[in-house]
């Protein structure tokens, strides 16, 4: 159980440090605003953000089975 | 009207009314005076109803028409848009089930009840739900302007946008007013399958249609415009995504999303599904409209772009089927917030002045607001508007000011009434003046947005105050009952 608790935490915390990349401007302008490299035919930029997008969206799914999990394990106790 | 205007329209006409019908039919109140049904959908809806009107509530129609024309004109920036409502999202699938629970417990429909249970102060809770409709009023214009544009685009510019736009008025009255929200959540439901699955085949036939697929087309922006892939401001575009994150919990009509549930759990796995959907299809459109940048047609009118090259490109039908697909993303957006705003109205504005108000009469107050608030919208819509956009923006950055009293006083126990009226105050002022004098704003904050600086001094200003006050051991309670509450929750 503590372990999922740690799970979820660090969870939530990736999406607040993947959100202060895109917040935070000399660290936004040093690493991400920008053309190059070209990654999958889109500007870097452009790869960024769709990356961002996407792996918040597979951290809440993740998100929602660790709550199940957890909550599975307070029922049961 | 010419052949190809009437096909359009035609399509658009039988989807409308088709929809009509089905959501008149299926929305029905329990009884004249079913307050929980007309305010917050009886509280009944399962996940997946929920993750639709969330991103229908969420993504407007403008977003296919503002959104997409502040991509044509200002490249990449426009991503924040899709960026914040994403990050939105995390902090509601975290704060979302809490809020609901209070919602439960205390029988709330919206965050007037929340401020008055929450400060146990009724004038706090009448300002802020008159500066948040205040404050919100320019998307209901928005709402109508959209409409305006659509039903003019899609008759080959045959009928007026003002003719459009009370035709749109009185589409969205003619069922919203029958269930309230049990209409709208009914609606929204269908809109936003049509709105999501609808656009993102739309958008992917385009980008091969016009471009050769999205790789060509980034190759083609980089080679004419290259300075639309980057952001030119990176503190501006940092403050607009702040912006619209912190700003999102404090519209009503989102705000309300969070009580339609019928358990935490359905509002969590609606919130955990809604941004592989919701941001897939916006950060398409938003990149298709950096594209479409290069087409003059689009260029020149730049809000009307992605109706300009699905007529282009596939014709009256493809311009019908993108009509049904912007229409179906503004109805979902338009709908909540009139209905919303009309029963906050009622319940906020005139019960505490008449106690004895029936739930009968309540309703009935709330349908004549909602009337009133959608012809004054409409009526306004009707004249020159600046860029849908940067309306956007500019009530993001007064409705931040709002979070502090509606989230951190959810979060944290110790925040106080003098606290929040403290706050607001400090937030909105400081907003108010960094915008009137931009170059002494320029000058000491560079770019920061003034809604952002405003939203910094709100905050601090609540936690000292708050901490310079004593604890309330009638909050102490609320918290204890909502931390005590069982609900299912997964």
């Amino acid at each position: 159980m503590k372990k999922l608790h740690i799970l979820r935490t660090i969870l939530i915390s990736i999406c607040f440090a993947l959100m202060l990349t895109l917040v935070i401007p000399p660290l936004f302008d040093a690493f991400f605003n920008k053309l190059d490299p070209w990654i999958m035919g889109m500007p870097f930029l452009v790869f960024y953000v769709l990356v961002v997008n996407i792996v918040i969206a597979v951290i809440l799914t993740i998100l929602w089975n660790v709550d199940k999990k957890i909550e599975g394990g307070r029922k049961d106790e | 009207m010419s052949k190809e205007a009437l096909i359009s329209i035609s399509i658009i006409a039988v989807y409308m009314i088709s929809v009509n019908l089905y959501v008149r039919h299926r929305s029905k109140l329990e009884s004249a005076g079913d307050v929980d049904g007309f305010a917050v959908g009886g509280r009944s809806f399962p996940w997946y109803m929920v993750m639709f009107t969330i991103l229908a509530t969420w993504y407007t129609g403008s977003c296919f028409t503002g959104g997409f024309g502040y991509a044509v004109s200002f490249g990449v920036v426009a991503l924040y848009d899709t960026t914040q409502v994403v990050i939105g999202l995390v902090f509601l699938y975290v704060f979302g089930p809490k809020i609901w629970k209070w919602g439960k417990i205390y029988n709330l429909y919206n965050l007037p009840d929340f401020i008055r249970l929450r400060y146990n102060d009724k004038k706090l809770a009448i300002v802020v739900t008159v500066f948040t409709i205040a404050i919100g009023f320019p998307w209901n214009m928005m709402a109508f302007k959209t409409f305006g544009i659509l039903i003019h685009s899609l008759t080959y510019n045959a009928i007026p946008v003002n003719v459009g736009i009370v035709l749109s008025v009185i589409f969205i009255l003619s069922y919203s007013l029958r269930g309230g929200q049990k209409s709208v959540v009914t609606s929204d439901f269908i809109q936003g399958l049509v709105m999501i699955f609808g656009s993102l085949g739309v958008i992917f036939f385009l980008a091969n249609k016009l471009f050769g697929g999205f790789g060509p087309m980034f190759q083609q922006v980089a080679a004419k415009t290259p300075e639309l892939l980057t952001v030119p401001d990176a503190s501006y575009w940092s403050s607009i995504i702040l912006a619209g994150i912190f700003g999102s919990f404090c519209w009503m009509e989102i705000f309300n999303r969070m009580f339609v549930a019928r358990s935490p759990r359905e509002l969590k796995i609606s919130t955990a599904g809604a941004p592989i959907l919701g941001s897939s299809m916006y950060i398409a459109l938003l990149l298709l409209g950096v594209g479409c940048s290069l087409i003059p047609a689009v260029a020149a009118d730049p809000e009307s772009g992605f109706l300009t090259v699905s007529a282009m490109t596939g014709g009256p039908v493809l311009l019908g089927f993108v009509g049904i697909i912007v229409l179906a993303a503004e109805v979902s957006s338009a709908d909540s917030g009139l209905v919303t705003g009309g029963f906050v109205i009622a319940d906020a504005l005139i019960k505490p002045f008449n106690p004895k108000l029936t739930d009968e009469q309540l309703i009935k107050y709330s349908r004549i607001i909602v009337i009133c608030i959608a012809s004054l919208s409409g009526f306004l819509a009707m004249f020159e508007i600046p860029m849908l956009q940067k309306i956007a923006i500019f009530t993001f950055e007064y409705i931040v000011n709002v979070f502090p009293i509606d989230i951190i006083g959810l979060l944290w126990k110790r925040g106080n009434s003098k606290a929040a009226w403290s706050g607001f105050a400090v937030g909105v002022i400081v907003t108010t003046l960094l915008k009137l004098f931009p170059a002494f704003a320029a000058a000491h904050f560079g770019s920061w947005a003034p809604g952002i600086l405003g939203l910094f001094c709100n905050i601090v200003v609540y936690v000292v105050v708050s901490l310079l006050s004593k604890p309330d051991p009638r909050v102490n309670e609320l918290f204890d009952s909502v931390k005590n509450a069982s609900f299912e929750t997964v």
